[in-house]
């Protein structure tokens, strides 16, 4: 693969490749120096015209574990304030000479903008999140996340909650699910349901509290009560009593099973604060697997170039 | 062309295992081997079994995969599915006999090396080869050698070993 | 109004059972013991025990159910209470009613909820369903928290009195009562174009007031069906009133979208001819329109087009009635000229059979409600009306059981009249 611009990009084997390899950089992350030389001398640049802490800081240590030299501009950063157009921004990357860059921007299809500009130029792009398209490399560690605990996909059932009307990582995690041969299951308001979402293959809940105890792994998305000046939610409170997952909950779900969130977490409306001590409840090892997940990543990336 | 056969080489790891423990006799406890890559790893774990055989200790074993560590990341592209490192152990203070099949430009030991000490401050590190076929480009020299051999630049040596192939021996093929 | 228990064994005598089920009309006796009905057939043996009430000549059906009520609690009761307003709604033949949420406070909250059905326990004369608001404090822009509305007891959702302006935020509306199968209640007007006290015509003109176009209403019903089509939700328009509008929805209808609708009586027995005077009795919203405008009520009526009627009950103060034009609130009272005027007019007249009339004020309603009917059956609850239709009835001023007496039909003879209400193990006699 020359970008990861999409979970489309990616066949079933490119996908257990990278398993493979994150699992190595697992290794490397709890060495003593958690460090390999391998992209001395290399420079990536993360583009971030959204803000993100989590994310930017995750792909510059995976850069950095690399030996990679990394180069942030984000969100504050003048030239990006100034308004500066995506072409401009472009040459500039040109004239630096960075090998690869990573890039979250507000509007879709920006990283595949980019990709296309800067092909001739052999530099790669890794989409971080455009707009409510994607946000191929949480997919990722999402499913990397499943399948250190579960190994086999097939059949598995996944539960997503909350607004996949306009969440990216809903997008990207269905995608992939679906690929990988997972049940993939779906609840929230109608609000929140894509028109012709019977077409993405994934079956609707209404009500998600009574079947729980079916699921594999069950994860929570992010909630945002406005979107582009209209209130979607009604209220916090409503939205935490009939999608928020509490202790109750966890009591009806498998031993085995997983909970998972992409962060960062609002507490009390998507999850109860008390289902974080839960050892079903895997999202600080998400922030782990993201960083080695992204580490293969960047360093099949830099494979292909060559 | 058949160098060597079964036979010669286990003697050799016989051989050579005697030379570990009558030099590091007074050590064993801070002993341990290093395997690299898949053949390093497979005459490590013979020499372990040797080891035992003359002191009646497991010593320690580790696999180190130093494709993240090579200077060259085309190399990475062409050799065969990453295995990952797997030690363990400490290395703090240890003795490392670090062993592989070949030595030849000494470009592996060198990734090797930088791979060990990423993972701590040994007190000691020793390499260990079956075979030394020469041709260096950087200044690195075994401790332990098991077959010395003379051959061009271009001759391709083989070690092949029944853990990992059909056939076991070491090969010459020369272009 | 006289209210009583009933006694333990009432026989009703000679009454025409009006089967809705079976659409005939049969002579009956009906045998109530402690409010169940113990027996329905002809001739039953009198015996000691048993109350006996002749109701010769006099209908029987079940109570009626209005969508559409306006009980100003909480915040105005002074223009009418729940124990006046559900007394009302008995005297009109209702023993089932729906309360519109544009009270003060409006009923955005559950707690509201609670306290209306709680207070309407107190009286029990009829059963309360309270609609809910659909946007917080009806302002159109923020959904409310439709679950918890529910499960204190709402059974719609409506913003009536304003219409939702922002297409988007009737798209979120639709979505969220969607996934609490709550349908909404539509009041269709585009209030930008809106801006009158009466329908704009010639007659407008004339009298000087400013006029409200009859396609304000069209453009917002038409946009509503769609929207809730697109979302694949439930939606009920409330008080059609113009022929523009059933065209429109003629359409909508042959093309498989789907709605339900429902008209108030005054826009099929009134018109803008009828305003005389300045007589705010007559100003209401949507405003009074054209002859063709009641005629294609009328017709649509007949063809089943509009579900439903419904009273639009909307007390308001003497005091504030009695101003100006311009100032004068919209709204009259209607819970107990409802059923009336529409017998009048539709059966009377030949426009619709009984049966089809009920179905308008008993089983569309319940259907769109998602509720269960008292059928009269043996073993049910008696929830029973006796209506004399021979019977000729002056609705005078001291008859109005409302607490606010706002209404252009004072003084009218009507024929046909309700005798009595059975109710919850109670009789109520007019």
């Amino acid at each position: 693969m020359k970008h990861l611009l999409s979970i489309n990009d990616l066949s079933e084997k490119d996908i257990y490749k990278i398993f493979d390899y994150a699992s190595q950089f697992e290794e490397v992350l709890k060495r003593p120096i958690p460090v390999v030389p391998s992209l001395r001398g290399k420079t990536i640049l993360t583009l971030f015209y959204e803000p993100s802490t989590r994310t930017q800081t995750s792909f510059t240590l995976a850069g950095k574990r690399l030996s990679c030299d990394v180069i942030n501009f984000s969100f504050s950063t003048s030239s990006i304030l100034k308004g500066e157009s995506l072409l401009d921004t472009l040459k500039n990357i040109l004239k630096m000479k960075v090998d690869g860059i990573i890039v979250r921007h507000s509007v879709a299809g920006v990283p595949h903008f980019l990709a296309h500009h800067l092909e001739k130029e052999n530099i790669f792009v890794i989409n971080a999140g455009d707009g409510i398209n994607e946000h191929p490399t949480q997919a990722l560690l999402d499913a990397y996340t499943i399948y250190k605990k579960f190994k086999d996909f097939n059949n598995l059932k996944i539960l997503i909650i909350g607004d996949i009307k306009h969440s990216r990582v809903a997008h990207s995690d269905i995608l992939i699910f679906k690929k990988l041969g997972c049940k993939v299951f779906v609840s929230c308001p109608y609000s929140f349901l894509p028109v012709e979402f019977e077409k993405m293959d994934v079956v609707y809940l209404p009500d998600f509290r009574e079947k729980l105890s079916d699921f594999d792994c069950v994860i929570a998305l992010r909630v945002q009560k406005e979107r582009h000046n209209f209130s979607y939610l009604s209220s916090i409170r409503e939205y935490h009593l009939l999608y928020g997952i509490k202790k109750e909950d966890l009591n009806k779900m498998k031993k085995n099973a997983l909970l998972m969130h992409p962060g960062p977490v609002n507490w009390e409306v998507e999850l109860s604060y008390e289902v974080l001590k839960d050892e079903r409840c895997v999202i600080l090892d998400q922030v782990f697997n993201g960083v080695a997940i992204r580490m293969a990543i960047i360093f099949l990336l830099f494979q292909e170039k060559l | 062309m058949k160098l060597k056969g079964t036979k010669e080489i286990n003697k050799k790891i016989k051989n050579l295992a005697q030379k570990i423990y009558r030099k590091h006799k007074k050590n064993l406890g801070d002993l341990c081997l290093i395997g690299i890559k898949r053949r390093g790893i497979s005459i490590a774990q013979r020499l372990q079994q040797e080891l035992k055989k003359l002191t009646n200790q497991e010593i320690p074993l580790g696999a180190l995969d130093i494709s993240f560590y090579r200077d060259d990341l085309q190399m990475i592209s062409l050799s065969p599915i990453v295995r990952g490192s797997e030690i363990n152990f400490s290395l703090q203070d240890k003795i490392v006999i670090l062993v592989d099949d070949v030595i030849y430009t000494g470009r592996t030991v060198r990734a090797a090396l930088s791979e060990i000490l990423d993972y701590g401050r040994p007190k000691k590190v020793e390499l260990l080869v079956l075979v030394d076929r020469n041709h260096r480009e950087l200044p690195i020299q075994p401790d332990y050698v098991g077959f010395k051999f003379k051959v061009k630049k271009e001759d391709l040596i083989d070690v092949f070993l029944k853990e990992e192939d059909k056939k076991e021996g070491i090969y010459l093929q020369r272009r | 109004m006289k209210i009583e228990n009933l006694p333990e064994y009432l026989l009703l005598k000679n009454g025409i059972l009006i089967d809705l089920d079976k659409k005939e009309k049969r002579e009956v006796d009906i045998l109530i013991k402690e409010g169940k009905i113990e027996k329905i057939s002809k001739g039953i043996e009198k015996k000691d025990k048993f109350i006996i009430l002749d109701i010769k000549d006099c209908y029987i059906f079940p109570g009626l159910i209005d969508l559409h009520t306006h009980l100003r609690t909480p915040g105005r009761e002074d223009e009418e209470t729940i124990e006046t307003g559900t007394k009302a709604a008995i005297a009109g033949g209702f023993t089932k009613i729906c309360c519109l949420p544009n009270t003060e406070p409006p009923l955005d909250n559950e707690s509201l909820i609670t306290y209306l059905i709680a207070e309407n326990k107190k009286y029990n004369y009829c059963d309360l369903y309270p609609i809910a608001c659909a946007t917080k404090r009806r302002e159109g822009k923020e959904i409310c928290d439709y679950y918890l509305l529910k499960k204190a007891g709402a059974v719609a959702i409506s913003d009536d009195g304003a219409a939702i302006s922002s297409s988007q935020v009737l798209r979120l509306v639709l979505e969220y009562s969607k996934t609490f199968d709550l349908p909404y209640f539509s009041h269709c007007e585009d209030k930008e174009l809106a801006q009158g006290v009466i329908n704009e015509s010639f007659i407008s003109y004339q009298l000087g007031l400013r006029g409200i176009p009859d396609i304000s209403e069209t453009i917002f019903a038409f946009r509503d069906v769609l929207i809730a089509n697109y979302v694949k939700s439930k939606i009920h328009l409330c008080h059609i009133s113009s022929k523009k509008t059933i065209q429109i929805l003629r359409f909508l209808k042959e093309n498989n979208y789907q709605f339900t609708c429902e008209t108030a009586p005054h826009y099929f027995t009134l018109t803008e001819k009828d305003i005389k005077n300045y007589d705010t009795n007559y100003k209401v919203n949507p405003p009074l329109k054209k002859e063709e405008d009641k005629e294609e009520i009328k017709k649509a009526l007949r063809e089943g087009l509009i579900d439903a009627i419904a009273s639009d009950h909307a007390p308001h103060l003497l005091a504030e009635k009695e101003q100006d034009f311009e100032n004068a609130p919209f709204g009259i009272i209607g819970l107990e000229t409802c059923f009336l005027l529409s017998y009048e007019e539709l059966v009377l007249k030949g426009n619709l059979t009984i049966f089809e009339l009920l179905e308008k004020f008993i089983t569309n309603p319940a259907k769109i409600l998602g509720i269960e009917i008292n059928k009269i059956k043996e073993n049910n609850e008696a929830e029973i009306v006796i209506f004399s239709p021979k019977e000729k009835y002056i609705y005078s001023e001291d008859k109005v059981v409302s607490k606010s007496k706002n209404t252009p039909f004072l003084n009218k003879e009507f024929s046909g009249r309700i005798k009595a209400v059975i109710n919850k193990n109670k009789i109520f006699y007019f």
